[in-house]
């Protein structure tokens, strides 16, 4: 199958630290790759550098075949890279329904007209209440998004990140705050909406990790310590080296 | 207040406003009319503060452009219709607004502030010492031009004044159907997460210098008018004291969009009544900016927060409802 994101040896320097060492990941076409690992391990990092928020000291980014390493972040979402945040960022004054057109538009040619009103943008606004509809979020179409609860919120997010065509998505923490029901069900939501859509997710609950992922990264001190299928890696001792002390100290 | 409500009042003010010639002396059609130029400062400050939380201080820079534009094509190039004359003042300024715009934009809030206000003054101290444009004693003898296709005598002050009228009009439409559009979204996207609209695809420097352009241009059309209500051009317009006036116009209209323009006039005639009983007219005004700016953060509602704390301060007790 294709690979839609290609980290090829990529590190990331500062000073003379390493938060990433040589790092490749190939995440292809429908594969739902978890990235996991103590904290500190470099996973936003690695996220970010996928994303284009930070550019690697060294090695390649490809993106469906594509060298896109110089490519800053709105070039990238542009080619069908979609992303949600560690941090739950969203437009928090402006209503879910808004959020959405926001994010419909941005591929759309009247995203920059001055002068029609926004409200009369049919084409629009019908997709909106379609992914809204989609999301399960119609009944809380027009409230602003700064009053949703936290829940709420984190599905408004990945909605948006989706609301366009897009190849590859990256999910940092999506559970972060969240229970393990509700992470659950904000990952089926990702999964279920389109067979081939390829995504990366960061999480740190790894029996949801191993249950719902087909392929696990583990990362620990920037580097690829282990990689395969959750069954794979689960048998492997290195995991349970790195996680021994979460889990006695769990 | 309620949305038709206010709209009511808004409909009235403007109402009253446009029948000044009609119960006001020709001094103060003058007033008004010059209040109106304020309003268009403080519009143009409005939008880039309320849509995308950026706080100018370099106004100054496209009122006074505008203004030295408008005086130079009457008095050097030979301009003769006014809107030859606002097309060359917003021309010239949006394009020296693009390159200020184009650094601005890629800064936050107080660098943006800061920025705006150092263009500012470098435009100043270059008029100051620019001989060709009169130095620091200005462009003077400018002399209203012909209104064009319009069968009207812009000389006379009522003629002035509703031609001043129907720019700020036009300048407040404007702002309005780009606040509801689709790039006006986009604009308030940008204010309430960068970030998230990047990762959306939006090239945010580029929508933020269009609205800084945008902004500068409304501006500038308030520096032409200017020039041409007082027939003087003088590095006082491009001075802090402009951008400090607009930006303060703002701050105390809230967050509607026609205040603005209604304070603009207020104060102008508040002025003038202030510094004819006495000099000192300037302290009374930096009070009352100063009683605004302490009477709250939240600016949307500091004539109602000022009434209230007027209010603790008379009444100390709380009254009890029976």
């Amino acid at each position: 199958m294709t690979a839609v994101l290609e980290l090829d040896a990529v590190s990331k320097r500062i000073g003379g630290a390493y938060l990433n060492r040589d790092v490749s990941i190939t995440v292809r076409q429908g594969e739902r790759r978890a990235l996991v690992g103590p904290n500190g391990a470099g996973k936003t990092t690695l996220m970010n550098m996928a994303s284009g928020v930070l550019r690697p000291s060294e090695g390649r980014v490809r993106l469906l075949g594509r060298d896109v390493t110089s490519l800053p972040v709105h070039r990238r979402a542009r080619l069908g890279l979609a992303r949600t945040f560690q941090i739950t960022s969203l437009l928090p004054a402006m209503t879910v329904a808004e959020n959405l057109a926001i994010a419909v538009q941005a591929t759309s040619r009247g995203r920059a007209d001055p002068l029609r009103p926004w409200s009369r943008a049919r084409a629009v606004w019908a997709r909106v209440d379609e992914l809204l509809e989609r999301g399960g979020l119609t009944r809380i179409r027009d409230v602003p998004v700064g009053r949703l609860a936290y829940g709420e919120q984190r599905r408004v997010e990945i909605v948006i990140a989706v609301a366009n065509p897009c190849s590859l998505i990256l999910l940092d923490e999506p559970g972060a705050g969240l229970s393990s029901e509700e992470t659950e069900e904000l990952l089926s939501l990702v999964f279920g909406l389109d067979p081939r859509l390829a995504v990366l997710f960061v999480d740190h609950d790894l029996d949801l990790v191993f249950r719902l992922a087909t392929h696990v990264t583990l990362l620990n001190f920037g580097e690829v310590v282990a990689e395969g299928t959750p069954a794979e890696v689960r048998a492997m001792p290195v995991l349970r080296e790195i996680y021994l002390e979460v889990d006695a100290d769990a | 207040m309620n949305r038709s409500a206010s709209t009511l009042a808004a409909a009235g003010a403007g109402l009253a406003v446009a029948a000044a010639p009609f119960y006001l002396d020709v001094f103060q059609i003058g007033l008004v009319a010059r209040g109106l130029v304020w309003g268009l400062v403080a519009l143009s400050v409005w939008f880039l503060l309320r849509l995308l939380n950026l706080p100018s201080f370099g106004h100054a820079a496209f009122f006074g452009l505008g203004a030295y534009a408008a005086g130079l094509a009457v008095t050097r190039w030979g301009v003769d219709n006014v809107f030859l004359a606002l097309g060359i003042g917003v021309g010239v300024t949006c394009a020296a607004a693009l390159p200020i715009a184009a650094v601005a934009a890629r800064l936050g809030s107080i660098g943006f502030l800061l920025i705006t206000l150092a263009f500012a003054e470098m435009l100043r101290s270059l008029a100051m010492r620019w001989r060709a444009v009169g130095g620091s004693d200005g462009l003077t003898g400018i002399a209203r031009p012909g209104a064009g296709p319009l069968p009207v005598d812009l000389a006379g002050p009522v003629t002035w004044f509703y031609f001043t009228l129907a720019c700020t009009v036009l300048c407040l439409l404007l702002l309005w159907a780009v606040r509801r559009s689709a790039f006006g979204g986009v604009l308030v996207g940008i204010r309430e997460s960068e970030e998230r609209m990047r990762a959306l695809g939006y090239r945010v420097e580029t929508y933020k210098a269009a609205a800084v352009v945008l902004s500068a241009g409304v501006a500038a059309v308030a520096g032409v008018l200017h020039a041409y209500l007082i027939r003087f051009a003088s590095p006082e317009d491009l001075s802090a004291l402009v951008s400090a006036r607009g930006l303060i116009l703002v701050v105390l209209a809230g967050s509607a969009l026609v205040p603005p323009v209604l304070v603009a006039i207020a104060l102008t005639f508040g002025e003038d009544l202030v510094s004819s009983r006495t000099e000192n007219w300037l302290a009374l005004m930096g009070l009352l900016y100063v009683v605004v700016a302490l009477s709250g953060r939240e600016k949307d509602r500091a004539p109602r927060r000022i009434a209230l704390a007027v209010r603790r301060r008379l009444d100390p007790v709380p009254q009890e409802k029976p």
